[in-house]
């Protein structure tokens, strides 16, 4: 097991920054998933704490240990942490027991020994007896398993993954997610799980950790993260939903405020010490529902979606707010109905 | 589970592993840089010193003086008429060849291109002496067709025979890169010229040759800048008649005076230099204008079925090929059968003296084979194992040092070899320091000079060849604990192997074929088969001569194929005549 610690890391390539004033502690066997839309440094945080990258400043800490500092940095073969590749980057000149054998020759494991512990690897990932093949004679998914019973046979206590799905199509996505779950649980390993998928991360992680622009914007369990979300950025990156203005009218009780919104009184859920005054708000399906009495609206559009028909809501009074409701009977497109407004969640002032 | 390892154990063996492994890779970097560093910088560096300084004051002297003589004006003339006149053939050449090959379905391509590209692998000297084999008035040739009652003395000592043989060796140059743009060339420009019912010779004419303006002066001036520091031609052809190109200038002045003209030559060799990087420069431009307008390329151009042309278009590229290859080659060989200069040649006197000679009985051009051999396969085998480490920092560790010192790399190749090898001599006339060693008048000044010269050979297919390859194969070797040196032995070699493979074998070819250094840098004793051929032709000896060329010829053709036909496992662009 490791506890991982990044202490305001800063990492920028020339004069472009990747990765601005991170901290986070990562603790014991936890799942963590590193969430973010493109290009908003995921991957530079997993190489740094990888060791494939060197900080600017800040500094990274495995299990207390100083890894990566100013004027300090453990090169990668020193740390043992285990990686999985979005590329699965298995070597093309060796077997698929070269390869998952590999950690175990580099440190001298032989014989019977190393034997065992090959055959065990590729039997966890139901691999066994493929020994003798090539990657290019294996499939995406077999590829990535052969690339996870490498890791495996390193008995890491910290694993990296860098969206190792993407190259996978959707079918074989669910198993893998099966098959990493079950390497959480067997080796009790502290994992990184890099995605830009939000239902992957949902799936897979007991926290996540929303990443924009290099920067760290919240960190929490993936219901918060939908219920609660800390800035507009997440509201809109994670789940559906609508964004409105409000007017909070009277500060935070019981987590709980008075506001005004779409010019109707409404009680929404907030932080302990909201204060009155403007404010975002993040309306989930789960809070707006048709009514007789409510927010008059106009039915936009009307998707089915098995079962339930989500549709899009426009209120009269905010032609620039979308609302979505799922419901079970949907009323025709460019019909006038009214929204009930049950809840809603007051973003925090940044 | 088993206990991790000790590594992870406590901050100060964590700091201890990491002092030992960062320095020992910072240790094979700074090694390689400065070595790098060494043969791209020092040398070129020395040799501006030497014409731009005169004690220390930087100084246009030296210019003044050698611009007072005659001889230089004279040179400076003579290299640039043949090194024009050279082009326009070469350019006539290629691009005849080119619109045959990219744009037709002649048959037998693979075979016409081959013979193609074999005058650029042919080495110059032995290109002159085979045409001169096939146009001695009283050679076979010449004398059972009857041509040779025309002429007194061979026609090829002149300009005309200097361009002649010049276009004839550039002309691959030209039909590569002119063909490399014909393939890039976006069909749909062509289709809508057909479409609006142009017709062939049209659309070649309005179309295709405009859009290809800038592959052909980009060839030209490759081709011109080969020619302008070509060695073996000029002087074979031109010093008969006294016709002395730079090159050539410098190397009588350095042969008939030695190192006390050193000042004076190098201030030549810039000359030659400022020739070459005017060219390069333009080059370079052109050559950025057409990647840049090449982007987004549509399917490749269907070839224009010649129909009832097809046969004489096909004997046309043929005789070619004939007039200008096959004649000339197959004159060197007669030469190298004929048992005495002035005897003809007939199937009862065939001989393989002049072979079991140079091979096993003179043991000059006995060792100028083992030098060759030598000088070639460890110049092969220290550049590419260089490049193979240079190429993994380059790519994987980018640093704008690596990236200052892969341009710089490049450069003493781009120079005319006789650049090179006067800043080798300027380098190395004095013991190397705190030793009391010289390499001057060794063999190893060779061994440097080649290191310095065929330096970019090795790299540039590696370096290409590790952009190639997916970083996280090396990331993963580091991931399961192996060090860079364990990395580089399991991973990083078998991958880059093929490629590593190809161009030592490159390397290989040129440095074993190379003239243009080692003439000026030869002592007795360390003679290589390119001064050996030379040095033969000047005494007289041409059978001799010209049995040591085919047997170059014999190799050089021998390696080539061995070489094409491993070229699948390549990627493209490592093998130079493949394209
Ligand atoms: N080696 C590098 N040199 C220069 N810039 C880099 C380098 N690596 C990453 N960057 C830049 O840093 C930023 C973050 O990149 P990173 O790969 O971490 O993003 P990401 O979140 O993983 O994106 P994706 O989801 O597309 O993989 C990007 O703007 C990228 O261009
Ligand atoms: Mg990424």
């Amino acid at each position: 097991m490791a506890r991982v610690t990044l202490e305001s890391v800063n990492k920028h390539f020339g004069t472009s920054v990747a990765v601005e004033d991170f901290t986070l502690d990562i603790p014991h066997g936890s799942f963590l998933a590193v969430l973010g839309p493109s290009g908003c440094g995921k991957s530079t945080v997993l190489r740094l704490v990888a060791g494939f990258e060197r900080v600017s400043s800040g500094q990274v800490l495995i299990d207390g240990n100083v890894v990566s500092g100013p004027s300090l940095h453990v090169p990668a073969e020193k740390r043992h942490v285990g990686i999985v590749f979005q590329s699965y980057a298995l070597w093309p000149h060796m077997t698929v027991e070269g390869n998952v054998g590999y950690p175990l020759r580099v440190a001298k494991v032989r014989g019977e020994a190393y034997r065992s512990r090959v055959a065990a690897a590729l039997d966890m990932v139901g691999l066994s007896g493929f020994d003798t093949r090539r990657p290019s004679e294996l499939s995406g998914g077999q590829r990535q398993r052969v690339a996870l019973a490498r890791c495996l046979v390193m008995e890491p206590s910290l694993v990296l993954l860098d969206e190792p799905l993407a190259n996978l199509d959707v079918h074989l996505r669910a198993s893998m997610e099966d098959e990493f779950r079950a390497f959480h649980a067997k080796t009790g390993a502290t994992m990184i799980y890099v995605t830009h998928d939000q239902a992957e991360a949902m799936a897979l992680a007991e926290r996540i950790a929303v990443m924009d622009k290099g920067r760290l914007v919240q960190v929490a369990d993936p219901h918060t993260l939908y219920s609660e979300p800390a800035t507009t950025m997440v509201a809109g990156f994670i789940g559906k939903g609508a964004l409105a203005d409000a007017e909070v009218l009277a500060p935070a009780e019981d987590g709980r405020c008075r506001a005004r919104l779409f010019g109707m009184d409404v009680m929404l859920r907030c932080q302990a010490n909201q204060p009155a005054g403007k404010a975002r708000v993040c309306l989930r399906p789960e809070d707006v529902a048709l009514a007789s009495e409510g927010v008059p609206a106009t039915v936009r559009r009307a998707t089915y979606k098995g079962g339930v028909t989500e549709i899009e809501a426009v209120p009269e009074s905010a032609p620039d707010v979308t609302l979505l409701l799922i419901i079970s009977a949907a009323p025709m497109v460019g019909t006038a109905v009214k929204v009930r407004i049950d809840g809603g969640w007051v973003i925090p002032a940044p | 589970m088993a206990a991790p390892p000790a590594t992870l154990g406590g901050a100060s063996s964590l700091t201890a592993s990491f002092l030992a492994s960062w320095s020992s890779e910072k240790l094979v970097l700074a090694l390689v840089v400065i070595f790098i560093g060494f043969l791209s910088i020092v040398p070129i560096g020395r040799l501006l010193v030497e014409a731009f300084f005169i004690g220390g004051v930087p100084s246009l002297n030296a210019f003044g003086e050698v611009f007072a003589q005659p001889a230089t004006w004279r040179a400076l003339r003579h290299t640039l008429e043949t090194s024009i006149g050279g082009t326009l053939v070469a350019v006539v050449i290629g691009t005849l060849m080119a619109l045959l090959v990219a744009l037709t379905n002649v048959r037998g391509k693979l075979l016409l291109v081959f013979c193609l590209m074999l005058p650029m692998m042919i080495p110059p000297q032995v290109m002159a002496l085979s045409w001169i084999g096939l146009t001695e008035p009283g050679g076979f040739f010449m004398r059972s067709t009857g041509i040779g009652t025309l002429f007194d003395t061979n026609p090829l000592y002149s300009v005309g025979g200097i361009i002649l043989v010049l276009g004839v060796q550039s002309a691959p140059v030209v039909f590569l890169t002119l063909r490399a743009g014909l393939r890039a060339m976006p069909a749909d420009l062509v289709e809508a010229a057909q479409a609006s019912s142009a017709g062939r010779a049209r659309v070649i004419r309005d179309v295709v040759l405009p859009l290809m303006t800038p592959a052909l002066l980009s060839g030209a001036s490759l081709a011109f800048i080969a020619a302008v520091g070509n060695f073996g031609i000029p002087a074979l052809l031109g010093m008969p008649v006294r016709y002395n190109t730079l090159p050539v200038l410098i190397y009588r002045k350095l042969s008939g005076f030695g190192p006390t003209v050193l000042g004076e030559v190098a201030v030549l060799s810039v000359l030659l230099a400022v020739i070459a990087v005017v060219f390069i420069g333009l080059q370079a431009k052109l050559l950025s204008r057409r990647d840049f307008r090449a982007t987004g390329t549509s399917a490749t151009l269907l070839p224009y079925d010649l129909g009832r042309w097809r046969f004489p278009a096909e004997c046309f590229g043929w005789l070619l090929i004939v007039v200008t290859l096959i004649l000339p080659l197959s004159a060197l060989l007669v030469n190298s059968l004929t048992p005495a200069y002035g005897i003809e040649l007939t199937p009862g006197n065939l001989t393989l003296n002049h072979y079991r000679y140079v091979l096993f009985i003179d043991s000059v051009t006995r060792s100028a084979f083992t030098n060759s051999f030598f000088l070639a396969a460890g110049a092969a085998t220290v550049l590419v194992l260089l490049a193979i480490v240079f190429g993994f920092f380059l790519v994987w560790r980018p640093h704008w040092l690596l990236r200052t010192l892969n341009s710089l790399a490049d450069l003493p190749y781009a120079l005319p070899g006789t650049v090179v090898s006067i800043a080798c001599i300027l380098v190395f006339i004095q013991p190397i320091p705190f030793t009391q060693i010289s390499i001057y008048n060794t063999i190893w000044i060779i061994f440097a000079a080649y290191l310095v010269r065929f330096m970019t050979r090795a790299i540039r297919p590696i370096v290409n060849a590790y952009h190639a390859i997916d970083r996280a194969l090396d990331e993963a070797g580091a991931m399961c604990g192996a060090s860079l040196l364990e990395r580089m032995r399991t991973i990083v070699l078998p991958l880059i192997a093929p490629t590593a493979f190809a161009a030592a074998m490159i390397v290989f070819l040129a440095a074993f074929n190379e003239l243009t250094i080692s003439i000026l840098l030869w002592s007795a004793g360390t003679e290589t088969v390119g001064v050996m051929v030379f040095n033969l032709k000047q005494a007289g000896d041409v059978l001799e001569a010209s049995a040591m060329s085919c047997l170059t010829i014999l190799l050089t053709v021998t390696l080539m194929a061995a070489l094409s036909a491993f070229g699948r496992h390549l990627p493209s662009g490592v093998i130079p005549w493949r394209a």
